[in-house]
């Protein structure tokens, strides 16, 4: 028995924006710059998908955050 | 001493005058209570991400400022009894400030180069993560 041929997919090598851009500052009063980490639904984008380093993927979560709270970024966007 | 940082959404309808009123009230709050104002920011009239209190539009308010934590217990205190106040965040920049050196260096770097962003100190400054924030919540409209 064998399996059906899997495509092997080759994911593009990501790197984190912030470790290759030290100009790029993320700061939650600077919701332009966060909301390339969010989806059009208002989540944080995962790491996995983003490329975000651990470190800077840290520090990004708290600022979305701050953002959130003075609602310069939503909570959550429902639309139909 | 401490540098704090507090971003307030004032009710969008307040005339300039009143917003000046505001500001000059929480500068004296803050003097009062023995802390210094580095810097005061108005943001304008802003399109707010949800309601907040059945309003969609805010207007920002930035205080930077350097004291005790008496200080900001006593600006929040009355963040929270201010009905113009929607909304604030606190957020705590640095935990051990040295005011004197924090000036000259500013000094220095608005004599030195004039196009300098003003922004770049404050950033660097923040540097040693040591951050906490309170918000103040608030009772109704939270939902998008």
């Amino acid at each position: 028995m064998s399996r059906p041929p899997q495509r092997r997919r080759f994911p593009r090598t990501k790197v984190c924006r912030f470790c290759a851009d030290p100009q790029l500052r993320m700061d939650y009063k600077e919701p332009e710059i966060l909301r390339q980490f969010i989806t059009e639904r208002g989540k944080i984008v995962p790491r996995r998908i983003s490329g975000t380093c651990a470190k800077h993927q840290r520090q990004l979560t708290t600022e979305i955050k701050r953002a959130r709270n003075i609602a310069l970024l939503p909570f959550t966007v429902t639309r139909k | 001493m401490r540098r704090y940082e507090s971003v307030v959404i004032l009710d969008p309808e307040l005339s300039d005058e009143e917003v000046r009123a505001f500001t000059e009230r929480y500068t004296g709050i803050i003097t009062k209570t023995g802390g210094e104002l580095i810097k005061l920011d108005d943001w304008g009239r802003k399109k707010m991400a949800y309601l907040v209190k059945r309003r969609d539009v805010g207007r920002y308010v930035l205080f930077d400022f350097v004291g005790q934590p008496e200080v900001i217990t006593e600006v929040e205190r009355n963040f929270k009894i201010t009905e113009q106040v929607l909304k604030y965040i606190s957020v705590k920049l640095d935990d051990n400030i040295n005011l004197e050196a924090f000036k000259a260096q500013r000094e220095a770097e608005a004599a030195a180069p004039a196009e300098e962003p003003v922004k770049e100190a404050p950033e660097t400054l923040a540097e040693p993560k040591a951050e906490e924030e309170t918000t103040g919540a608030d009772k109704e409209g939270e939902s998008a």
